[in-house]
This record gives structure tokens, sequence and C-alpha cells, in this order.
């Protein structure tokens, strides 16, 4: 299937987050990184999770270049990630609550 | 779902915002798109009352009502949208919805209603049509949890 061809999705994460630059932001719910690849080159790290293992591996092999030095990835669940408090300026619940 | 929610909380810094993308309780349409417009063919339906997608997002809007209650976060901004996804066959629309809905079920006559108004007119293509809640919300500190 064609998912939003018309970006309606991007441009509403545009209008709630409008600024992203440089910022540190904590994907949940990544999946194999649609939303991700959307949003990510006007973020500074970006720490993407998700707990379907596949699909995170799908993400890795499939990942632009360009946004290979500043998103990372992570199969897992916010229960079993351990981060330290205060870590992100931006915590996204990708379809994920 | 609100254990989420306090995570999410505490790894934010204190100027941080929490964005809260998911598909809102209303059910998801098949739609037909037509050169005369868009056409209903049914809904996308949970398969009961505690399984499926519609109960699940039921489930995280009390679980962020408690986070909100709860001091936590404030609410800043929301926005809903319509989600759209297009397919060409029935097929691709009957396999989406069984293989990434967990719970979900299209009923076999909205399929052929759908079916029957795409046979109608060349090009006319099927969509899913799934409406989306997006928020910001801000972290509140020192309310202890």
């Amino acid at each position: 299937m064609e998912l939003d061809p018309e970006g309606v999705e991007t441009a509403a994460l545009a209008a709630i987050a409008p600024d992203l630059h440089g910022r540190r932001v904590l994907e949940v719910g990544c999946g194999s990184g649609r939303l991700t690849r959307r949003y990510a080159a006007r973020a500074g790290e970006v720490l993407a999770i998700d707990p379907d293992e596949a699909a995170i591996a799908t993400f890795r092999t499939g990942m632009p270049s360009a946004l290979r030095a500043h998103v990372s990835t992570q199969a897992g669940t916010l229960a079993t990630l351990g981060l330290p408090d205060g870590s992100f300026d931006v915590v996204l619940l990708a379809w994920s609550l | 779902m609100v254990d989420a929610l306090r995570r999410a909380h505490e790894w934010l810094r204190p100027a941080g915002i929490l964005v809260d993308i998911r598909p809102t309780a209303e059910p998801a349409y098949l739609e037909v798109q037509l050169a005369s417009g868009i056409v209903v063919a049914g809904r996308v339906s949970d398969i009961s009352d505690q399984a499926g997608p519609n109960a699940r997002h039921a489930r995280a809007d009390t679980a962020l009502a408690m986070a909100l209650n709860r001091g936590w976060f404030v609410s800043e901004r929301h926005l809903e949208f319509s989600f759209l996804r297009y397919a060409d066959r029935i097929a691709e629309v009957r396999n989406h919805v069984r293989g990434e809905w967990m719970g979900a079920r299209i009923d076999d006559e909205a399929l052929d209603r759908a079916a029957r108004l795409q046979a109608t007119e060349p090009g006319a293509r099927l969509r899913l049509r799934e409406q989306i809640g997006i928020g910001r919300l801000r972290p509140v500190r020192d309310t202890g949890h």
C-alpha cells in the first residue's frame, strides 16, 4: 500500500514540533523507520527504538547514508531501555502508546 | 501505557516536549476514490470489545488522561488529521488489515462493495482513512510519582 503520499503526517509533526534543529530525540515505536526518515534530517541526534527486531534490522539496512551519522537504532521498549533521566529534548511516541 | 508515560517524563529534559502521535478511537474507513468524489464502502471494526485497534486507542486515551491528572504533563497543543493508505487491489487492503492491524477486521460486504465501486471506473483507487491525533505535552517537574 502507498502510505500518506500527501505527507499530511509530516506536516502535522512539523506543526506540533517545529524546532527539532539540534534536538536530541527518542522515537518510541519507529518500526522500519517510515516516520523517522521523514523528520530525522531536521533533528540533531535520534535514538529510534522498537520491540520488533526484524523491523529494526530492516530500518538499519535501508537507512539513507545521510541519516546514519545522527540516527541510531535499538531493539527494545521503554521498559527495557536503561537511560539516564533528562536525556532527551523530545520523546516521540510514534503510534506506540 | 501509564508506565511508558512516566518513563518519558523522566527522560525528558525540563524544557523538552513529549509528542504523542497515534490513531484516535474513531474507526478507520474503507473508501473508493472516484473521479466524482470519495465513496465510503465500509469501516474497519474491532474483532471484540476488548481486542482491536479502537479499544487499544481508547485505553491509550485513558492512560494519557491519568498522566495529565497526576501532573506529569500539561497539554500544549493537539491536532487531528486523516492518514490515508492507498491500494489498487482489494487483496492489498484485506492483507494489510489482516497483517498489520492486530485485532481488526473488515467485513466481506464492505470489500465487495468497494470492489463493485472500483469496477465502475478505470483508475479508481481504494483507500483506508484513519483519523490520527498528534499532541504536544510539556513535562511538569517536582510532582513526584
